[in-house]
């Protein structure tokens, strides 16, 4: 998913993004994000032929167009009417929480979690963001010339091709890195008589920080001198957990099944139908992976009684027990 | 961890035992995982709301029936805790559990069915 972001132009979404939380517009999202992956893989498939004679730019042209009419015959499946009638009704508790994105002039991107902040400093000589607050997932474009740089607190966190993300919440930092290595270096201001032309060399490390491995500090520690710094191997499932606000998630505010199930079909191969309209008021809360069926069928079933029936390879349709 | 939430269901206690004493000992790499704490800072309210905030500060997906958790109040919780840590202090004494769903790592919150769960 990360290569095909990078490859696929088409599925940039607008810096000026509204932060965090996007109201709902399923049809806009998987047009713009491709998050979609699965609506891009079938169409991809029948449209590999093809795009091998096209040029790039028109390949991708064509690939968002098919995503534009995937996307609606999703929908279309996963809701029909229900679905228009959904997104005119103004008392619909349910949201899509997704990631703000920030591709910057060199090929970075950046992703915001809800309230984060960054400033953005580039220059010729250097790539330096300043996290102001909250967690942010830094995919950094190669370029030896110009380290990347992202300054938290009194620390900075330099790195030149690689992935990681930093957070800055309730007193305390977290450096987590998903590839490559990052050097965690006191930032410029806290070394005594630096002349400018030597803020950008490499500086004494505090820590190195591999990929799977993760640092949290206190800010206020790094002024003492000489604080060993615990470096900790997170488990990949760990990872992926730790970093699922990347991916599009559902808020679900007591949102009767009747609109929650046509949300997350937009999301998934496999639709999730009632079979017995009385259930259309069983009322759902909580945050989940809109790809997360198994976790809500699951809930049904042993939380409620409910008994999910697949029916064909793609269908599961919601019974009383 | 498990043996806890699974005494709900006390037909089977052998199984579970079995079960929970193998999740145990071959799940060091979970545990592993669940030593990894994180700073967490919630306000106690209604279970409808702080369990979201908790999603948002742990990482970790929850979801419930909104029914199942209303009236319940959670309490506050602050200060550097595992997910697991931060949510069985929240409902320490509400009539709420949390189960971990093992495949997704997501969180289903429901009523206790054992009355000293």
């Amino acid at each position: 998913m990360k290569n095909e972001r990078g490859q696929h132009p088409d599925r940039d979404q607008p810096a000026s993004r509204p932060a965090g939380r996007a109201s709902v517009r399923p049809l806009d999202w998987a047009a713009e994000s491709g998050a979609a992956d699965d609506v891009w893989q079938q169409t991809n498939l029948k449209v590999r032929r093809r795009r091998r004679q096209l040029g790039v730019a028109v390949g991708s042209l064509l690939g968002l167009c098919l995503m534009v009419v995937g996307a609606w015959h999703w929908s279309d499946r996963g809701g029909g009417p229900e679905l228009a009638a959904r997104l005119e009704d103004p008392a619909f508790h349910a949201q899509v929480l997704l990631p703000r994105m920030q591709h910057l002039p060199d090929g970075s991107t950046i992703e915001f979690n809800q309230d984060a902040q960054a400033q953005v400093e580039f220059d010729e000589r250097r790539r330096r963001v300043v996290l102001v607050q909250g967690e942010a997932h830094f995919q950094v474009a190669k370029d030896t010339e110009r380290p990347f740089v992202v300054q938290v607190g009194n620390v900075e966190v330099r790195a030149v091709g690689t992935a990681f993300s930093v957070q800055l919440a309730r007193g305390q930092v977290e450096v987590l890195v998903s590839e490559g290595t990052v050097a965690v270096e006191p930032a410029a201001a806290q070394v005594e008589n630096a002349p400018a032309i030597q803020a950008e060399r490499p500086r004494e490390s505090l820590a190195i920080v591999e990929a799977g491995r993760r640092l949290v500090m206190d800010p206020g520690s790094i002024s003492a001198p000489r604080v060993p710094l615990e470096v900790i191997a997170v488990p990949p499932l760990e990872l992926e957990a730790r970093l699922s606000w990347r991916a599009p998630r559902v808020e679900f505010s007591r949102t009767p099944l009747s609109e929650a199930l046509p949300l997350i079909n937009q999301y998934n191969r496999v639709q999730v139908h009632l079979g017995d309209p009385s259930l259309a008021q069983v009322r759902l809360s909580g945050i989940l992976r809109a790809d997360n069926t198994d976790t809500l069928l699951r809930l049904l079933e042993e939380e409620h009684g409910l008994m999910a029936q697949p029916r064909g390879v793609d269908e599961v349709v919601l019974t009383k027990r | 961890m498990s043996i806890t939430y699974l005494c709900g269901s006390r037909s089977w206690p052998v199984s579970l035992f079995v079960f929970a004493l193998t999740w145990w000992l071959l799940g060091s790499t979970a545990h592993a995982s669940e030593a990894l704490k994180r700073p967490f800072d919630l306000a106690p309210g209604a279970a409808e709301t702080s369990l979201k905030q908790f999603s948002l500060q742990s990482g970790l997906e929850v979801l419930f029936i909104s029914e199942s958790v209303a009236s319940v109040r959670t309490h506050a919780v602050k200060g550097s805790y595992t997910p697991r840590e931060a949510i069985d202090l929240m409902l320490a004494n509400t009539q709420l559990i949390a189960v971990q769903d093992k495949a997704t790592g997501a969180l289903r919150v429901r009523r206790s069915n054992d009355p000293n769960g």
